[in-house]
This record gives C-alpha cells, structure tokens and sequence, in this order.
C-alpha cells in the first residue's frame, strides 16, 4: 500500500505548527526510516497516517484514497503499528494470549488462530516462549511478542514508532534483526521512525526531519553522507560516518581504502 | 569509608536454590570514582545496588555502608545511609509526584529534616545543577519533556546532597541529545565535587568515555572489577560475559584486520582513534 501525505499541515495547538505544507510519497512495498530529533515531528506523521489525529489542513492518502473520518476505521484495519514502551502493550496472560489478542477481536476461526499464533512466534523468534507469562520477559522480548501480535493482523503497513528507544543494545538488536527479515520475507510497506542513525542503515529509504521539514531522502548512503546536515537536524553522528567525513577531508595516502572500509562497516553494525 | 561488601550473598525466594548475589566482596571509594556495572539482564546489578543504600539487607556477609555494618540483623535506622548514598531508579520520572517541580525536589532534602526554607536553598540549587530553567520550577512535572522529567528526579536526589550517587539505567529511552548532555552532567558533578558515581549501563560507548572502574556481573558473581582497557582487550572473555565493544574499538580492529592501521593498546574513543589514523580533526569537529 503507498502512503502519501499532500500539503498537509498539522498542529497540536493552534500557536504552534509540527507540520507545515507537508508533502511525502511511500511506495508499496517500501521500507522507510524516518529519523529525527525529539519534537522534530516524526512521530507526528505516525499519528495521522494511522488516523490518530487529523490533519489541520491537507490530506493523507492510502493506495491514493484520501483518509477521512468515514472510511479511518476501515484503513486502520491495514495498518499495525508498534510503540515505544513494551510495558504498555500487554493485555493476554501468556504471550500466546497476547499475540491472538488482536485476532480474537476480529472472530478469527480458532483453527486460523493458533496457526497464525504459531507462525508468527516463529517469525520473530519467541515460539518457545508461548506458555510464559510477558511479565517475565526481557525488553527485547516483549517488543517482539508485540510485534508478533501486529503481524498477526496481517496488515499491510506496520509502521514501528520508536519502538527500541527502551530497550537495552541486546534487546535493539533482536528487533532490529527482526524488522530485516520482515523486510526480506514479507511485502509489506514498513515505516521505521527513530532517532538512531545506525538503525537506518537496512532501510530501501532514509528521510532526515527537522521542525517539520525534510532536511534529507535519500539511500542510506546518500543520506549518512551528509555529516553537516544530519548535525544540524540535532542528530548523534556515530562514530564510523564522523571518521568518514574527517578521512575524506583529509591528506591521508591511503584514505580511499579507508572510506570504503569505514563504509563496509558501518552497513554490517 | 564508602561501601565495603564483605561475603555478600542475597535470594529474594528463600527456598531457590541459586542466590541472586553470591558471596559478593567489593570495595567502592567514596571520592572520585566513576563506575559503570555491566551484566544482562538478570544478573543481579540492580539488587547489587539496592544493597548499597540498604534498601535491602544481605542474607548472609555484611555490608558497611560508611561505616555502618549492614547485615541481615541491622535494625537501626536507615536514613543516615540513605542520605549519603543517593539511588536514583529506572525510569524515575515515574515516580514524580509533586504538583510542581521545585517541591518534587524539595521532597528529599525535607524528608532528611531540612525546614521549608532550607529545603528550598538545596532544591533551587539542585535544579541549577541539571540545567532546570527557572521558568520551569513552578510548572507541573508532569507537562516536561521525558528528558526533562528525569533532570527533575535527579535533582530530587542531589539535593539532598548524597556522597555516592547511583543511577540505574539512567540514559534508557532518553533521544542521543538527551543522553550525552545527562552523561556530562555526571561527569561534571564528578569532577566538581568529587562525588563518586555509579551507574548501571549496557551501552560500552558510555562505559569507554565516562568509566573509571567496570564491574561486570553474571550470575550473581562479581566476574571482573577493574579498569575498562583490559576487559575490551581480552575479546573472548568479552564474549563469554555477552557484553560488545565499543564503536571506536570495533572500528579500529576491523581497520587492524585490513591492514590499514596499527596500534598496541586497543583505541576505545574516537580521540584515540584518530591518533592512530594520523587525522587531526578541523575545527568543526563535534566533540
């Protein structure tokens, strides 16, 4: 499904506008981050893209049908979004429960239901898990029991809103290796939104915020090239892109093997 | 002084056979010191910490707390030990209360006995210390930023003027601004005061900036205490305690491997780095 956003502006209060005279295209299929500092508006276009608020001006379209109030809850059905805090997305009492929770609600045949409870613990990693209380589990786990539950839904955007900001680097990894196989085993639009530039690096897709405004979009190449800009959108340089930029601005004799080294790198963190 | 683990051993189920700390023996300074406790998840630094103020008691062994011995039978009261030694929590912004953040950090210091007006003093500093605003101090703790939630606890906790600060994951969820501008905050209440710090992290570029000391924990047991290049030099204990190296010392082993580098002790900053790669940084350097 693509997603486009045209001249949509949008704010929480009226003084202050989080979006001005927005205008974005997702293809179908893609696999976009959308990076940025915090206030910069990402998690903003999270919220209307799944109707959470509406825009104040402007529109947002799924597979070029404009979202409105009359036809919001038949696109949310396509759409699965994971958040940030694992802690809060728990309902069932073992994590069986909790992944069939959303299937449950739709009066999923129970047959259906355990097999696509099954598989999708498979998917990310957590079938030996089925029977355990979610309270027991790590950070790491719990997001990808929640992330389960969503691709139970078999939706065809899943959009992840910050979703390892609370996690440990072990947990950040598990999802992060999980949100690689989705995007190599499932078609399906994924909208990754961070503030972790070593996060972005899988992407098809990277799109730099600042106050609301596209500062970068581009590949992740293309994107992490541009050291000067992504400091200026307040964003944490990691170390191999700051030594990359300083090498290439350098005299160093050896300093093309370098780059290229630093840049192999950086795509295998 | 400071907090000597002397046999420590604690289980929160009397009956379960593996104790969450095991015979623990650890020496922490109370001036100067800037440790960092490693371990996944599980392996007891969050209960090693809370025997460090005594919020809870060792089952076996005894821990001094300056100069207090704690053991399994201390009945005395524990508010001494809890002024000197501060712990701030995981999460702590949960744990705001106040209708305005001045008397959220003035909680403390008054608990510990300081009149109103006194109180005030201590809070007022503490706020200037975490880079609170003053605008900010009558606000509702509730209506800040996640950032600025967690400057208000931490306050909280400086202004009643602990000797030894703790903080339990203290840069979890926090956006990379955020993060680096708390981790110099404590390096500066280091420095300045002298303090010793300690936090609980599982981020090795936190721990190869900021670390004077490294403990690592597993399985209850204290596994290594000592200073942070040995650890990351010896790249199979490394693995075997689970934990990665930092970026800089990723870096410059894969240039190593390439040939395109050569170094003895292993680089664990970016400033280390660029030695050994001959880069001196133009003035536009982020640092």
């Amino acid at each position: 499904m693509s997603i486009e956003f045209r001249n949509v502006t949008f704010g929480y209060t009226k003084e202050i506008e989080v979006l001005k005279d927005f205008n974005l295209k997702i293809e179908d299929g893609q696999m976009v981050s959308i990076i940025g500092h915090n206030g910069s508006g990402k998690s903003t276009i999270a919220k209307l893209i799944v109707g959470l608020v509406e825009a104040n001006s402007g529109s947002v379209l799924i597979d070029g049908v404009e979202l409105s109030p009359e036809n919001i809850d038949e696109y949310r059905l396509k759409m699965g979004i994971i958040f940030q805090n694992p802690d809060n997305q728990f309902v069932g009492v073992t994590v069986k429960d909790d992944i069939a929770f959303g299937l449950e609600n739709h009066n999923v045949p129970r047959d259906e239901m355990i097999k696509k409870v099954n598989r999708y613990a498979e998917l990310v990693g957590m079938e030996e898990f089925l029977e355990t209380n979610p309270e027991n589990l790590s950070g790491g786990q719990k997001q990808r029991v929640a992330i389960a539950g969503v691709l139970a839904m078999e939706t065809e955007i899943i959009i992840f809103d910050e979703a390892t900001s609370m996690l440990d680097p072990r947990g950040t990894k598990e999802i992060i290796e999980t949100i690689k196989s989705l995007k190599k085993n499932e078609n399906k639009t994924i909208i990754m939104i961070t503030h972790n530039l070593e996060e972005v690096v899988f992407s098809d897709r990277v799109i730099v915020l600042n106050d609301g405004k596209i500062a970068l979009d581009g590949t992740p190449r293309e994107v992490l090239s541009r050291r000067q800009i992504l400091e200026e959108s307040g964003l944490a340089v990691i170390d191999s892109i700051q030594l990359i930029s300083e090498i290439e601005q350098s005299c160093l004799p050896n300093k093309e093997a370098l780059v290229e080294a630093l840049w192999e790198l950086t795509f295998a963190m | 002084m400071g907090i000597n683990f002397r046999d420590v051993s604690f289980r929160y189920n009397k009956k379960s056979p593996k104790p969450t700390l095991d015979n623990i023996n650890l020496d922490i300074n109370e001036k100067g010191e800037f440790i960092t406790i490693l371990g996944h998840t599980g392996s007891g630094k969050s209960t090693l910490v809370q025997h460090m103020n005594a919020l809870l008691l060792p089952d076996f062994g005894e821990v001094e707390i300056f100069g207090k011995h704690i053991t399994r039978k201390y009945k005395d009261k524990l508010k001494d030990i809890r002024k000197k030694v501060g712990l701030v929590f995981q999460f702590p912004e949960y744990q705001l209360f106040e209708e305005s953040v001045l008397k959220d950090v003035m909680f403390g210091p008054k608990n510990f006995g300081l009149s109103e007006e006194e109180a005030k003093v201590k809070a007022i500093e503490a706020c200037r210390q975490v880079g609170l605003s003053e605008d900010l101090w009558d606000r509702s703790p509730f209506t800040l930023s996640g950032g600025q939630m967690r400057r208000v606890a931490i306050a909280g906790i400086l202004a009643s003027e602990p000797d030894i600060l703790i903080l339990d994951e203290p840069t979890v969820g926090l956006d990379p601004v955020g993060k680096k501008e708390l981790l110099n905050l404590l390096e500066d209440i280091r420095t300045q005061t002298g303090k010793t710090i300690i936090i609980i992290s599982h981020d090795m570029n936190v721990v190869a900036k900021h670390a004077t000391r490294v403990i690592v924990l597993n399985d209850g047991k204290v596994v290594y205490n000592g200073p942070k290049l040995p650890l990351f030099s010896d790249l199979e204990r490394l693995a075997s305690f689970n934990l990665d190296l930092p970026d800089s010392a990723r870096i410059a082993l894969k240039l190593k491997e390439k040939g395109l580098i050569a170094f003895d002790d292993l680089p664990l900053s970016l400033e280390e780095l660029r030695k050994h790669l001959d880069l001196n940084p133009k003035g536009d350097s982020h640092e």
